[in-house]
């Protein structure tokens, strides 16, 4: 099933941040997890996924930083900050709020 | 040149964001789409229909760079204040240099021509190639702050002049005065397209640490017959010195931008740099008035302890430079992705 564009918009902070959160990952890992993990749901644009991240480095929620591989170039790893952390605590209270809101009335409009 | 190559190119051209953040950017994308073709690669696909697809998944060039530059806005301004501090502290050390420049001129007004002809010639001759170096640093949007450290420093020897032209009466104090009113102008420009040219030369990677390396030898070459001067005028010395420590400054600055050295080397760096010109300055001054005060004219007799001093001292600013190069380079081998030779 293809994704929602709006609807993977507005979770997409939230996966980032969770993703990170379990160990750091350049953009590229980013993307086949959130593929692998979600059965193919979240295909994000590539490109779409720096600016993300870029931004959620400048509000101080992720720290970037370089690392070597052997006989390759250098990949830029992401992880999250101890701000990060209470950021993504905030949404996935946030979202299991809302999430369970929609069940509510989900389960209500089938009675 | 390959299609993910081109296609960096494209992004990069638009991003408006600082030298040192753009080379990040672009790293990473690099890193990004060729990891995804080598994916493709291993599903079956050529080389060029790999790149292709992985370009194209990547997104539109111009949508990409405009996404880019939002989410990295931040980093303009803090480029700039970096840069407008890292310029300052250059400036500031060669000016550092200048005051005891300038109390030596108070001993000795007749040497006044000399110092002027030092201030016109040696200045630009040192202060070009650094303003290439320094629009490099500063990226094509803030070229022009390139040319503000030498800019201030000739609006201060115009200024100097024209005090030399009012108080001290001698035979060319005229011919001084045009000089002084005329050069600063034709330097505004010079310094100008010296930076802009950096900043164009900086964007482009086949030219970029190539240029930087001639400005920083150029600037060496200069500083060779500057420091041969020693024995006609040992205030050109103390001057040639202060300007090659400026020019070696902005690469240091340039090496705090690529994350080789933190702020406090920075700083550091710059304090030692005008403790050392400082210190040559004071030498010279309390070198002749000693020999001067001991045997009269005995100005020569220190000449060749100097000459020792000077001719350890430029080898080591060579070592010193070729070792920051090779860290320089190092990090742009890095970002290209390539092994370095020399590592």
């Amino acid at each position: 099933m293809r994704s929602d564009r709006e609807l993977v918009k507005g979770t997409v902070r939230l996966l980032a941040l969770r993703l990170l959160a379990r160990e750091p990952m350049y953009g590229y890992q980013m993307i086949q997890h959130l593929e692998d993990r979600s059965e193919g749901y979240f295909q994000l644009g590539e490109g779409a996924l720096y600016p993300l991240l870029h931004d959620l480095e400048n509000e101080r929620y992720l720290r970037a930083e370089w690392r070597d591989q052997e006989g390759r170039p250098k990949r830029r790893y992401y992880h999250v900050t101890a701000k990060g952390r209470r950021e993504l605590a905030r949404r996935k209270e946030q979202w299991e709020g809302f999430t369970r809101a929609v069940d509510l009335v989900l389960e209500a409009s089938h009675v | 040149m390959c299609e993910i190559e081109q296609y960096l190119d494209q992004v990069r051209a638009q991003l408006e964001v600082s030298f040192h953040r753009a080379n990040e950017i672009i790293a990473e994308a690099r890193c990004h789409l060729e990891a995804r073709a080598r994916d493709l690669e291993a599903k079956g696909m050529g080389r060029e229909q790999a790149e292709a697809e992985a370009v194209r998944g990547f997104g539109n060039p111009q949508t990409v760079a405009a996404e880019l530059r939002k989410a990295n806005a931040r980093h303009r301004d803090a480029d700039v204040f970096r840069l407008v501090v890292g310029i300052g502290l250059a400036f500031g050390t060669t000016l550092s240099a200048i005051g005891c420049f300038v109390f030596l001129l108070m001993r000795a007004p007749s040497s006044i021509q000399a110092a002027l002809y030092a201030h016109i010639i040696w200045f630009p001759a040192f202060a070009l190639p650094g303003a290439v170096l320094a629009g490099m640093v500063a990226g094509r949007r803030y070229w022009w702050l390139a040319a503000t450290p030498p800019l201030l420093f000739m609006a201060l020897c115009w200024g100097f002049s024209l005090a030399a032209w009012a108080f001290v009466p001698y035979r060319d104090a005229g011919t001084q005065l045009d000089v002084a009113l005329v050069w600063p102008l034709l330097s505004a420009a010079a310094f100008a397209v010296c930076g802009y040219l950096g900043a164009r030369a900086g964007e482009a990677r086949r030219l970029r640490y190539p240029i930087g390396v001639l400005c920083a030898v150029y600037a060496l070459g200069i500083a060779v017959p500057a420091f041969a001067q020693v024995v006609r005028n040992l205030f050109d010395l103390v001057m040639a010195m202060a300007v090659a420590e400026g020019v070696s400054y902005i690469l240091l600055i340039a090496a705090y931008r690529d994350k080789l050295v933190g702020p406090r080397v920075l700083i550091a760096g710059g304090a030692g740099m005008t403790a050392l010109v400082a210190a040559m300055a004071v030498a010279v001054l309390a070198g002749t008035w000693g020999l001067d005060t001991l045997y009269g004219e005995g100005r020569t007799a220190f000449i060749g302890p100097l000459l020792v001093v000077v001719y350890l001292y430029l080898p080591a600013q060579l070592v010193w430079l070729g070792w920051k190069g090779r860290k320089v380079s190092e990090a742009a081998q890095a970002v290209r992705g390539r092994p370095n030779r020399g590592a």
